[in-house]
């Protein structure tokens, strides 16, 4: 079994207010909640940033396949960012990066895995089910690359606001 | 999978829907080690069965924790993108007109 990746418990509380809040009428309060939490918790970039790689890490190294194959995926990892250009985007925009290089690392492995079921003959439920995860490995790829594409397209302005005394960067 | 019967012989059952269907094997040492080898092969499969089960079970985690991720990826696009007065409308992020600082 993959090691998990940890979420910590702020984010967790975001989200969970940010789904009270992602309404069409959220209450004040909810609003309100939302905010504070936000403010509580500037790094949530970067903590997410790392889940991502987190993610891409367990995900690489819980394929039963060569080392050389494990050694090329954390290079596209790396590369793929590199190429995207995540050294000179804004935090959002490495966020969703990272997001496009996990869903590809995610679409090798399981192409890698339905080539090696069908040469090794498995059986019709694992074919079936390779058959299945390739499909939703497609979109997830497809959809990360359309968000990446959108907020691009947006083409967002830098700005800097302070949360809790911190000055952050949001994009630039 | 393959028994001995009190009476000494050897039977083997087998599952047709919901009937289990006994089939009789033979008696003697040669019926015994048939028996013994059809054990053998169930017990294999059942590890078979088992270990796919367990790499579905693992391949699973991870498209979970993707998922996971990929969630909270979208709240802080999202979030980030509503503090610079954008909307969604129709599942298109459109900017609000009177939004301070747009052209």
């Amino acid at each position: 079994m993959p090691a998990v990746v940890d979420i910590p418990e702020e984010i967790k509380k975001l989200r969970s207010l940010y789904d009270a809040v992602d309404c069409d009428h959220p209450t004040k309060e909810d609003k309100w909640a939302f905010q504070e939490a936000l403010e509580e918790y500037p790094n949530m970039w970067r903590a997410v940033g790392n889940m991502a790689h987190n993610a891409a890490t367990n995900t690489i190294y819980s394929v039963n396949g060569p080392e050389s194959l494990k050694l090329s995926l954390v290079h596209g990892w790396h590369a793929i960012q590199g190429e995207l250009g995540a050294e000179d985007a804004s935090p959002v925009e490495k966020l969703l990066i990272e997001q496009v290089a996990l869903a590809w690392v995610r679409h090798y492995l399981v192409e890698y895995a339905y080539t090696d079921v069908m040469h090794e003959g498995g059986s019709f439920k694992l074919g079936n089910y390779w058959e299945k995860r390739l499909s939703a490995s497609q979109r997830r790829l497809l959809r990360a690359c359309e968000t990446l594409a959108r907020v691009r397209k947006i083409n967002l302005q830098a700005i800097q606001i302070n949360i809790a005394n911190q000055q952050v960067n949001l994009s630039g | 999978m393959a028994f001995l019967r009190s009476d000494g012989y050897w039977y083997q059952s087998r599952r047709e829907g919901n009937r289990v269907i006994s089939e009789y094997i033979g008696s003697g040492p040669f019926a015994a080690d048939l028996a013994a080898l059809s054990n053998l092969t169930a017990e294999m499969r059942r590890h078979e069965r088992w270990e796919e089960q367990r790499a579905i079970d693992a391949d699973r985690e991870i498209d979970r924790q993707i998922d996971e991720i990929n969630g909270l990826i979208r709240m802080l696009t999202a979030v980030e993108l509503m503090a610079k007065g954008y909307h969604t409308h129709k599942g298109q992020w459109r900017r609000r007109r009177n939004h301070a600082g747009s052209s």
